[in-house]
């Protein structure tokens, strides 16, 4: 009786999980395939209506004409009073932060803030939407609150 | 001989027990975590951006554009969005006199969570495709290369018709890095030209760069 029992016993408790572990890892890769980790994110953009314009000190405005590959022509001041002009690279050196980093340290000891600080974004036939996008993120990075798209 | 075959015997039988219970660990982590990819009739691979605010799920009306400029528009799958989607299928097919049946305006409403993207003249016969050939048709896009005949304005303009001049909630735009500006420009001269003006575009999320101010406004507030 006893002997009978304890072999009995033993051998319903030994139970293969390979199946199992097969099954999990199977769903597991479904899973991987079928789903996303992480949500896209909504950057919000308003764009100006036409007429209404924007007044800002000369000293305080950039411009930024954006060509391909990232390539950014800027220009402080405007056409008839330029106060500096030069090439910056959104991927690369001198970088298109920097130069914005700079520029209000100069409004900043000029104004004695930076609330007029206004960057006209100018883009080319030629600049992927990419360039746009980095180009207004940057706007957010650096805490720009006065830029415009212009078309 | 014998003694051999039992300790071999012996050290076959390995314990899979943990082994499932970490399986089913990860298996639960990735059924709880993440979410069901949506259908994609529009290939698009979004720019990064700083932005952390959640993409909304209801109510949305989207534009895509591709690499190649071509033009989508789609709506939500919920009832409020796909109810706008019927009306805008029952306004263009009055204003444009396609005289679409209500079969049609069905696939309409089908189809625009996947993305349309024909031109208004093409519609009727693109929405007596089945939905199996839905997802193997070539869209052409639709055009919205010159002011003339920028047809994405038609449809937003049906849009606004239909929900008698409100805006819808969520504007959201979804565009390719590759995509050149002029197309960009296009579309936003369509919703420009129907009093849009405030838009969210779509970005998958990326780290603050150290350095900058936002850095430190972020870093300040922990």
């Amino acid at each position: 009786m006893n002997a009978i029992e304890i072999s009995g016993s033993k051998k319903s408790l030994q139970i293969d999980f390979a199946p199992m572990v097969d099954l999990g890892f199977l769903l597991i890769t479904f899973f991987v395939f079928t789903t996303e980790m992480s949500r896209p994110k909504a950057f919000g953009l308003n764009v100006p209506d036409k007429g209404n314009g924007i007044e800002s000190p000369v000293s305080a405005t950039i411009t930024l004409t954006l060509k391909e590959n990232g390539v950014v022509d800027y220009l402080e001041g405007n056409e008839q009073h330029v106060l500096a002009k030069g090439v910056a690279y959104l991927y690369g050196k001198p970088s298109l932060r920097d130069e914005l980093i700079s520029k209000r340290e100069r409004i900043l000891k000029q104004f004695g803030n930076d609330r007029q600080y206004t960057v006209i974004i100018q883009p080319t036939a030629h600049t992927q939407y990419k360039e746009i996008v980095d180009v207004l993120d940057e706007m957010v990075v650096n805490d720009i609150k006065k830029y415009v798209l212009l078309d | 001989m014998s003694k051999l075959n039992k300790i071999a015997r012996k050290s076959t039988w390995v314990d899979m027990t943990a082994f499932v219970d970490v399986s089913f660990l990860i298996l639960s982590f990735f059924m709880l975590a993440t979410k069901f990819k949506p259908p994609e009739i529009v290939q698009v691979q979004n720019p990064k951006s700083v932005s952390s605010e959640n993409q909304p799920e209801n109510d949305v009306f989207k534009v895509s554009f591709d690499k190649d400029g071509k033009v989508y528009i789609s709506f939500s799958p919920d009832k409020e969005a796909q109810e706008k989607a019927q009306q805008t299928a029952e306004v263009l097919s009055r204003q444009k006199g396609l005289n679409l049946t209500p079969a049609q305006i069905s696939a309409f409403k089908r189809f625009s969570v996947g993305g349309i993207g024909v031109p208004v003249e093409k519609l009727p016969s693109f929405l007596n495709l089945t939905d199996d050939e839905f997802k193997n048709f070539k869209q052409p896009g639709i055009p919205v290369q010159d002011s003339v005949n920028n047809q994405l304005n038609d449809y937003i303009n049906a849009l606004l018709t239909a929900t008698g001049g409100r805006k819808p909630q969520n504007v959201m735009l979804n565009g390719d890095n590759g995509t050149k500006y002029p197309y960009f420009k296009n579309v936003l001269a369509a919703f420009k030209k129907n009093g849009i003006f405030s838009f969210k575009l779509i970005t998958a999320l990326e780290g603050v760069p150290e350095g900058t101010p936002l850095y430190k406004t972020h870093n300040a507030k922990k």
